[in-house]
């Protein structure tokens, strides 16, 4: 598996979109795990007059109530990027399970998931979340698992696709004929194969969760004050976007930077399984 | 289909090209050609001198194994170059024309009405979404510039030249209402129907069963005669050649080796390469062990020295530094050999089979009662095996002949569990084998199977160790962690390959090395029955004779039983104690081997029998 992601960066790093995609998102993901460390002030430490525009002291400015913006910017990251983290390995610890389950057995079981499936799929997210939200309250566990809930089908059909084809291989009859359990089949015979789609589908849902995520926050549905956010700082910033923009604007580019950063990088991946598709058995 | 036809280019070319004919009309003549392929070292020649002359009204058969460049060979003669290769020199007339210079519009008007190509896979030339009648007309109203009605009419008169059954109602059908057969034919009516003086066909009947490839040859046979059109046939098949063509052209490594009437060629082969070829055959007529030829074909043009010369056997010290020139025998024939007047005609070393047909002696292993097998369900239901019952004994190679769709395969699917039967009962070593659900561990090991494409059967993301190894932990209690690596080598050695190729992933390795993997990965288990679900067909002749001697070997050292699933009757003879003969489902006859090839009880043997095309007299 270690080398198989290995190759797959190569990969990435091998085209010019792949390049710069992988230099936004790890540039943000930096920001965002090393910031605090770097940030000159707390996030919610009053540190000086209020809606200041950059000066030496306060690179970026300071907010409506005198919180130096850099700082929050630089702890505002977290949350961006652990809470759709968490949501698509949620998703995909589910969807691929169950995808990969019913991509080999088929039947009535397959049926039934498929059909489960299009149901929750025709739910529309944001006011599954908005029940949620308002029956639950919100926090970070709510957030996490309503979003990994409205990816899980789609992972599943994906998942289950992807798996359906590698079954009709005889390398699969061969591991039955072995007498292999279906967990052993599942995990030597087909995840080898389907890596790449799910590395290029990992990488898509990452991009949307992000934004999904963000829209929350935004909406104030998602993390609450004073935490710092960076789609809640946006939504905090716009009142003063004419006075003083760049409390808005800079969270804005940073999410901008990730979301664009990740999506490149599953463009790329994306551009090398269509180029390959009778050759991407060779890695 | 209401679409106009561009012009009316087609006609006009063919006038052209009339008043250009000097030489003998209809002549396709390929005059020193070569090809190579660019690369970052320079370019790699794969075809070098080839000159060959197709007359009008015979078949000119190109033969040789994969990657001698026959095909290469014969697109460049179009100037259909593949991807990246350039024409070096030489040149190609049609008609006295030449055509290697022409431009792209004239080339295209050329191919459109003078030069037609039916590949292997007829089904792949033909629009899915659209009818078969429209999709021939669309080539008269187009090429031809013929009026609608006038198409109809002709392009029935070409599914009667080709012999379509019920070519009335096939027009109305889409190509996967068809069979292979049925669509092969059509491919032959669409590239008659521009009324071509040049077909090409590309192993044409590779994909089809052995009575209907002997239909579809011999229809073509009469066409190409009764038309007088110069045919290109290529193919690795030298028993197909045999029956088909009139003019036969050996190639190897890009070259011309030998060439002369085919009759004459094969029945007295001057070049070595043509001998290993012919020995290569299995025969359904005589008890013959084929030989394999070891090592691969360079795949390239070889310059310094005779390319075969390391596979040959009978190189001497000049063969590897001087290289050989064509020489004319007489005037038909030609060889490229340093020691062709030395030798003179080559014999046969194919082995006769000579051991006695021993009376079925050993314990029934294997006992298959009353089974019936299905796919699918309720009106859709297609009944594969009705009423089969089998007996394999132990240490015997039993042999499953019969054609696509006879049920042999799902025979083998049953046995080894992957398809649940409707009914009956398979046995196994007396006791019955569970219909679903998991057997026990020993039965997992005993019954192994070797599938028919290794592309398929091997995992491409494991490498070849690893895929030896799994069978080795799950099936080989003797051998603790650490041996394991010398039992995977020593397997490797066994089916001939170097250990080496343990990191080697399935990519990196030939169509008959993959084979060879799966056969290691078959017998390390130490298994009593071996089920070979066809494992020499899609391989080229040479190979097939190679992993026929090797699985013969392998189930003598093992004490292996083989129940042998193939359609080449030749292959069965060769290995085989005892055959079944499966058609529909149902075993038409079983007998042993000298018996039933010698004289066949059912009609429907001797009919397939009749079908297999043979050199006559190669010995």
């Amino acid at each position: 598996m270690g080398r198989a992601v290995a190759r797959w960066v190569s990969i990435v790093v091998g085209g010019i979109p792949g390049r710069v995609g992988l230099g936004l998102a790890v540039g943000a993901l930096a920001v965002a795990v090393v910031g605090p460390f770097l940030a000159p002030y707390g996030y919610t430490t009053l540190a000086g007059p209020i809606l200041q525009g950059p000066s030496p002291t306060h690179v970026l400015g300071t907010d409506q109530l005198g919180r130096d913006v850099l700082s929050r910017i630089l702890y505002g990251g977290r949350s961006v990027i652990i809470l759709p983290a968490c949501a698509v390995t949620l998703a995909f610890a589910l969807g691929g399970a169950l995808g990969l389950l019913v991509g080999y057995r088929g039947g009535r079981l397959d049926q039934l998931v498929t059909r489960a499936a299009d149901i929750l799929m025709s739910i529309p997210p944001l006011l599954l979340v908005m029940v949620l939200v308002i029956a639950l309250g919100t926090s970070d566990v709510v957030l996490i698992a309503t979003t990994g809930i409205w990816f899980t089908p789609r992972i599943v059909r994906i998942v289950r696709a992807a798996t359906a084809s590698v079954c009709t291989k005889d390398y699969v009859l061969a591991a039955r004929v072995r007498g292999e359990s279906t967990a052993s089949i599942l995990w030597n015979e087909v995840t080898p194969n389907i890596t790449g789609t799910l590395l290029a589908e990992l990488a898509l849902r990452l991009n949307y969760a992000i934004i999904f995520i963000t829209t929350l926050n935004f909406l104030g549905l998602g993390v609450q004050p004073p935490s710092s956010d960076w789609g809640l700082m946006v939504s905090e910033g716009r009142a003063f976007l004419g006075h003083r923009p760049l409390i808005s604007i800079m969270p804005a580019v940073m999410i901008g930077a990730l979301a664009i950063g990740v999506n490149l990088v599953s463009d790329q991946i994306a551009v090398f399984l269509a180029r390959n598709v009778q050759t991407s058995s060779r890695l | 289909m209401s679409r106009p036809p561009p012009g009316s280019d087609g006609p006009r070319a063919g006038r052209v090209a009339l008043g250009a004919g000097r030489g003998s009309r209809g002549e396709f003549e390929i005059r020193d050609l070569a090809v190579a392929y660019a690369s970052d070292s320079g370019h790699t020649p794969v075809v070098g001198g080839v000159s060959v002359r197709v007359r009008p009204g015979l078949i000119t058969g190109l033969a040789g194994e994969s990657g001698s460049g026959k095909t290469t060979a014969a697109l460049s003669a179009i100037a259909y170059l593949p991807a990246g290769a350039r024409r070096l020199g030489g040149e190609a007339l049609l008609d006295g024309q030449s055509i290697l210079d022409l431009d792209r519009v004239a080339l295209r008007r050329l191919w459109a009405s003078k030069i037609s190509y039916v590949a292997q896979d007829a089904g792949a030339a033909l629009n899915p979404a659209r009818r078969i009648g429209s999709q021939l007309e669309e080539i008269l109203t187009v090429n031809r510039g013929l009026p609608r009605a006038a198409a109809r009419l002709r392009t029935a008169e070409l599914l009667e030249a080709v012999r379509l059954p019920d070519a009335a109602r096939a027009r109305r059908r889409y190509p996967h209402e068809l069979s292979g057969g049925q669509l092969q034919r059509i491919a032959i009516a669409m590239a008659l129907a521009p009324d071509p003086r040049l077909i090409i066909f590309d192993e044409p009947t590779t994909g089809l069963d052995v009575t209907t490839a002997a239909e579809v040859i011999a229809m073509l046979g009469g066409l190409i005669r009764e038309r007088g059109l110069a045919a290109i046939y290529i193919s690795h098949d030298l028993a197909l050649l045999a029956a088909i063509s009139d003019e036969l052209v050996v190639f190897y490594a890009g070259e011309v080796v030998e060439s002369g009437p085919t009759r004459e060629l094969l029945r007295t082969p001057r070049h070595p390469y043509t001998r290993a070829l012919l020995d290569a055959l299995p025969s359904t007529r005589r008890a013959l062990r084929p030989r394999g030829i070891p090592g691969l074909p360079p795949g390239r043009v070889v310059s310094d020295r005779c390319g075969f010369a390391s596979r040959c056997s009978h190189a001497d010290a000049r063969c590897s530094r001087e290289q050989p020139a064509l020489v004319a025998l007489d005037p038909d024939r030609r060889v490229r050999c340093v020691r062709a007047g030395e030798l003179g005609v080559l014999p046969s070393e194919a082995a006769s089979i000579l051991e006695p047909v021993r009376a079925r002696q050993g314990a029934p292993i294997l006992e298959v009662d009353r089974l019936v097998c299905e796919y699918g369900q309720g009106a859709g239901r297609i009944v594969a095996v009705d009423d089969v019952s089998l007996v394999v004994r132990e240490r015997e190679v039993v042999g499953l002949v019969g054609e696509s769709g006879s049920g042999k395969s799902t025979i083998g699917r049953a046995i080894t569990g992957l398809l649940i039967p409707r009914s009956g009962t398979i046995r196994w070593r007396g006791q019955e084998l569970p219909a679903r659900g998991r057997r026990t561990p020993a039965q997992y090991r005993e019954i192994q199977i070797i599938f028919q494409n290794p592309d398929s059967s091997l995992n491409p993301r494991h490498t070849v160790g690893h895929l030896i190894g799994r069978a080795v932990a799950l099936f080989r209690d003797d051998v603790s962690g650490s041996a394991g690596a010398d039992v995977i080598a020593e397997a490797l050695r066994e089916v001939q390959l170097d250990p080496t190729l343990m990191s080697r992933y399935p990519h990196q390795l030939s169509g008959g090395q993959k084979q060879r993997v799966a056969m290691a990965r078959a017998f390390v288990a130490r298994p009593r029955l071996v089920i070979c679900d066809e494992i020499i067909s899609g391989q080229d002749v040479s190979v097939q004779a190679t992993i026929l001697e090797l699985v013969r070997t392998l189930q003598r050292e093992h004490e292996t039983t083989l129940l042998f699933i193939s359609h080449d009757l030749a292959a069965v003879r060769s290995i085989a104690q005892y055959v079944y003969v499966l058609q529909g489902g149902r075993v038409q006859e079983h007998a042993p081997t000298e018996q039933l090839f010698e004289a066949p009880g059912a009609e429907y043997t001797r009919r397939l029998l009749a079908a297999v095309p043979e050199p006559e007299g190669s010995a």
